[in-house]
This record gives structure tokens, sequence and C-alpha cells, in this order.
């Protein structure tokens, strides 16, 4: 930019026709403001199925034996588990550590069985790690210490005809290719209001999988952070504690189904907000280059007068910036409350999906019905961002057409 | 037409053909011509004789098809286009017929704007203005814009932003057209200030007869070529 009058000259620019600058601040803050919406939109989902995530017993970070992410072999065990789970409990910014153990059989009650993977689980520190069994609708959790007690999901139960106190045949195979049996009380019923998690509930003690299995250990240690926006932090403390043989998984590698439907709803959505911020830049580009050649005579003067051509096209970029720092702020006034207020009320999505109160599964994980929006400083930054790069980007075609002025046109009289 | 003094431009069997569609006009057709510092040049000839075309040449605005046109020592054909910006905003001054100034700058920004393109910083390029303005007798009308001056006044005003960055040669192009007889002697009147007392080199095109009388040199184009060069006494203002 080559100065204050060069500035004033842009400025005032855009107030010779007023109404096309305000219809094209209308145009970028109307489109920008979907953009805003959408991002929230996104963002929401993140937050929601971190959240879903974590508390469905993905965590956000686990330590799982090598090879255990690919072939999901719940016969694989983490040398050192236990040496493991002390460091992992022990670092700041860890929330709970939770080890799990499982192995695939058969629960039988009198003529009924049903195929199950009994999770062997660590009963201190399980409930706070997965939401399904922090309160149960029936009996108790497994206790510290004790041995041959069972959880179930409502719908095994059913399946089972179990209730509390009945007694359970556990039947698995174990390591050395052996029948394995163990007698299991039922102690609690979980019910999560989703069948299909409710179908897969089938918790015990850690050491029952261990003798079942003929596997000692654990198969893996779900960790929660404290704080999920600290996450790469925390993995990057986490990653040396992991002993050899077993790697750091985040939540978004444990339940790939959310990451890809995560990626796809985002692309989904960035194509949308994408064709909507296309349509309105060629809007704005058409308006500003209808601006510039009103003003031809005028940029000829200039360019005879000495003005050169990166000048010429300072003054359309400047009248882009403008427009766009105007329409960023209109984006905000219009989309600001409107992301607010989904963001209070949230957005009940029980309608669309076929959910239950507690809410909807996805991928074995309980997500709630009322969707919430993210709202914060973020969209800020974002709407000036997007406001500004289509404006710019709308400015490039009629600034250059700016440059290419002839400025023997100046001493053309127009009759 | 051979001069002692520095030639400011040298124009050379120059020509100039603009080609539309099928159609080839040859606007210019071997012009020789040399501007002397301290020419009071009028370029007079009928409509389409290639007076603008030849004013384009000599302004740097444009470069001719055939034959050489130095400006200041410097070859047209030679020059990139940025060069010749610079060679305009350094060294050349502009008056135009339909005034041109910024409508939506006052009176003195339109000055300080040329200012401001060479690069001088704002107290200096907004004193500079005003003092030429005042010189030129448009010291209260500074702040007002175009639209809110007579057509007189505009073009006072155009010539202020010509002279104010002390251009070695203003070019004017029908200065006179759009005004009436008295706005038109007085704005003679002051390029002939400008010229006797500050020894400003001024080329313009006109048909106006009462124009041309103040003219020291009148050169005469006919059909894209000089018809006739006559240095003159100035008549009587």
């Amino acid at each position: 930019m080559t100065g204050t009058v060069t500035m004033r000259y842009a400025l005032r620019s855009l107030r010779r026709n007023l109404r096309r600058s305000i219809l094209s601040v209308a145009g970028v803050a109307f489109g920008v403001g979907i953009g805003l919406i959408a991002l929230s939109w996104v963002r929401g989902e993140e937050t929601m199925s971190i959240n879903a995530a974590a508390a469905g017993g993905v965590g956000h970070l686990r330590i799982a034996p090598l090879g255990w992410n690919e072939r999901r072999d719940v016969e694989l065990r983490i040398d050192g588990w236990s040496d493991a789970l002390a460091r992992a409990r022990a670092l700041d910014g860890v929330a709970v550590a939770t080890p799990r153990a499982r192995v695939e059989g058969l629960l039988g009650l009198g003529t009924r069985s049903a195929h199950v993977e009994l999770t062997g689980v660590d009963p201190t520190t399980e409930q706070a790690a997965l939401r399904h069994v922090r309160a149960l609708s029936e009996g108790r959790y497994l206790a510290a210490g004790e041995h041959g007690e069972i959880v179930l999901g409502r719908t095994l139960a059913r399946r089972l005809g179990a209730a509390l106190d009945d007694e359970l045949v556990a039947t698995a195979v174990d390591a050395t290719g052996e029948m394995s049996n163990l007698l299991l009380t039922v102690v609690g019923i979980a019910e999560t209001g989703s069948e299909d998690i409710d179908a897969m509930i089938a918790h015990v003690a850690l050491a029952d999988v261990e003798t079942l299995s003929g596997r000692p250990g654990a198969g893996e240690i779900t960790i929660l952070a404290e704080d999920v926006y600290a996450l790469e932090a925390l993995a990057a403390r986490l990653g040396p504690l992991v002993p050899a043989g077993s790697e750091l998984l985040t939540w978004l590698e444990v339940a790939p189904e959310l990451r890809m439907n995560l990626e796809s709803d985002g692309a989904f959505f960035d194509l949308a907000v994408g064709i909507i911020l296309f349509v309105v830049l060629l809007g704005v580009a058409s308006a500003q280059l209808t601006g510039v050649l009103e003003r031809r005579k005028e940029f000829a003067v200039l360019a005879a007068l000495g003005m050169r051509a990166r000048a010429l096209v300072a003054v359309v970029v400047v009248e882009g910036l403008v427009l766009g720092g105007a329409s960023a702020l209109g984006a905000l006034a219009w989309a600001g409350p409107s992301v607010r207020k989904l963001n209070v009320d949230g957005v009940n999505l029980g309608a669309l999906m076929d959910s239950s109160e507690a809410g909807y599964s996805f991928g074995g994980l309980l997500f709630d019905p009322v969707f919430h929006p993210d709202f914060g400083a973020w969209l800020v930054p974002h709407a000036f961002a997007l406001a500004l790069t289509a404006t710019i980007l709308a400015s490039l075609y009629p600034a250059w057409f700016a440059s290419r002025t002839d400025p023997a046109n100046a001493l053309r009289v127009d009759r | 037409m051979n001069d002692a003094r520095d030639a400011l431009v040298v124009v050379e069997d120059a020509t100039k053909t603009f080609t539309t569609g099928r159609l080839e006009v040859r606007a210019l057709r071997g012009i020789s011509l040399e501007i002397h510092e301290g020419d009071f040049l009028a370029l007079v000839g009928p409509s389409g004789s290639g007076k603008t075309t030849l004013l384009n040449l000599v302004g740097a605005l444009d470069r001719p098809t055939g034959g050489v046109v130095r400006v200041l020592g410097r070859d047209l054909s030679t020059m990139k286009k940025s060069a010749r910006a610079e060679l305009r905003l350094r060294e050349l001054g502009f008056v135009f017929q339909a005034y041109n100034l910024v409508p939506v700058l006052t009176a003195v920004e339109n000055v300080e704007f040329v200012l401001e393109l060479q690069g001088l910083g704002a107290s200096a390029r907004r004193s500079r203005a005003l003092e030429v303005l005042a010189e030129l007798g448009l010291a209260e009308l500074a702040d007002r814009r175009p639209n809110e001056l007579s057509g007189g006044q505009q073009q006072r005003v155009a010539v202020a932003r010509a002279i104010a960055a002390r251009p070695k040669l203003v070019l004017a192009d029908e200065p006179t057209a759009n005004l009436d007889g008295a706005s038109a002697e007085q704005l003679m009147a002051l390029m002939r200030r400008l010229h006797d007392e500050h020894d400003v080199t001024f080329v313009f095109s006109t048909h106006d007869p009462r124009v041309v009388a103040h003219a020291t040199r009148v050169v005469t184009l006919v059909d894209g070529k000089v018809s006739s060069d006559v240095e003159k006494e100035r008549d009587a203002a």
C-alpha cells in the first residue's frame, strides 16, 4: 500500500456505490455465517465424539500390544502391564488409567446360552472409565478383591433369563487349547438405554479372565485425560512409558469407524461450505469487477500519472479487505447469536436417530440424543479468515484487470 | 527543426498503427520532431490528425509501432511498462481535457496523490500540495471535492496536480476544450506564468485559436504527419 491517500481512495470508492458494497457485504456475511454454523456443528460433533469415546470405554488414549489395533485379537497381552499401569496412574494429567483383559466364550444359564466377550476389569477404576456401568439398574458393581462375580447388560441378562444372584457358567478355550469353566454369580445388571450396548456388557474381575483364558495380565490400559484439549501433550509424555511390544493409541485409532464418520461429516460440511463460499465469491468478484470497469477511465488516469500496476492491485485488494472485514463482522452479528442459541439449547437428534432417552449408539458408543454445536472465541478468527479469504480471492481477477489498464485511455475522451 | 537548447523529447520517423479486427488505422505516418526545454508548444490539426496519439507517445503512455521516441534520453521502445510508469511519475505531468480528477478525493488530496506515489512523507506532501494550490489561487478550495468545483477550478487543480511533482515536461490534451472563454484565458495565463516563472516546458494539443495565440511554437499535424513547425512570437495576453 502506498499510503494514506491511496487508502482513503480505496475506502471512499466503496462508498461511491454504497448499495453494491452493502449487498456484497451481505452476501459474504451470509456465506461466512453459514460456514460458521457448519464449523460449530463439526466441532460440536467432534467434542461429542471425544466425550462419547472417552466415557464409552475407548478412553482418550490406550496402551495396547503391538498388532492389536490391526487384528483386534483379544488374546494379546501387554508385557509388564502392571508397571505401565502404575506409571500411567502416576502421571500428571491422567484422570483414570484402568486395565482390561478380554476372552471370548459362552455364558450359560440352564438351557440358555449366549456368545459373549467377557471383559476382565479392575473394579476400583472401571466405573470411572466407563459410563455404561456407572449406575446400575439392579444390584451393585464388582468389588475389589472379589472373584466369581459378573455384571451383565440388561439385553444380555434378558437373553439368558438371568437375574441377580443367578449362577452362570462361563466357558472358554484357554491358551493351551483346553476348555475352561468358571462359575459366576450375577451381582449387577446395567441398563444404558441402548439395546446394542446392553447386549455387550459382561464384566468380571481381571483375575477371572486370566483364569478362563489361561493368559495372565491385561490386554489394554485405557486412559482418560484430565484435559481433552491437552491430549497431544499427554500422549507425548506417555509415549516413553509404554513397555516394549506395546504401543500408545489415540481414541481415533481405537475407534476408526468414529474417525471415518467424523471425516465424512467434516468433508460433507467442507464441501457444502466451499460451494456456498464459491458462489458468494463469484458474486463479490462480479460486483468488484463492475466497480473496476466503472472506474476504468479513473484507473487509466492514475496509471498515466505514474501509479504502478501493483499499486492499482493494492487499491482493489484493500477494497476487498474492507469488504471482508465488514462481512466478517456481519457474519458474527447474525451467526454468532444463532450458534450460541444452538449451543445452549442443543439440537435434539432423537427424532432423526433410532435412539432411546439415554441416547443413540454408534460403534459401540453411547451418544447423547441432544447435540450441542460448539460456541467460543474461535468464531471470531474463523469469521475473519473465511471472509477475508473469500473477498481477497474475489478481488484477484478484478485487481489483475485493473493492473492491465492502458494508461493511454486517460487521454481518450468518452463522448 | 534544429535548436541549440536541450531536447527533452526526440521523435524520429515515428509511426503508430492501431489494429481493430481487420481494420488497420495508421494514426502517425512517420513523424520527426524535437521538443526542447522551455518550449510552450501547441500541437494543432484537425480531428484525426494524430495529435492525441503523438501526445501519448511523448508522454510515454504508449510505444511507437515504428521509428524512435526518446523521452529525456530514454528510448520508449526498450522500456518496460513499469519503467515508463516511473518516468511519467518522476518527470512528466499531465493535464487532461476532461480534468480527470479523482472524484472521491478533495482538491488537495488529488494533488497529494501524485506526491504520495513519488514516496513523499505525509507532512511534506501535504505542505507541498497546499503550497501549489495557493500559488494557483486555489487555497480556499483545497478541501472541496471535484463536484464542488467549477470546470475552470477543476482544470486549475489538474494543473496543480501536474506541476506539484516539479516535472520537466507537462503535457496537456485540449486543456481548454471544456472551459468557457474566460476560464480558458485564465488557464492559459496560468500555464504561461508557470512556463515563464518556473521554466516548465508545456506541450498542449488544441483546436482553439485563442489558445494557440499563447504558444511560442506551433506544430501542425495533418493525416499523421507534421505539416508545419513554426516558432512564433507570443501574442499579447
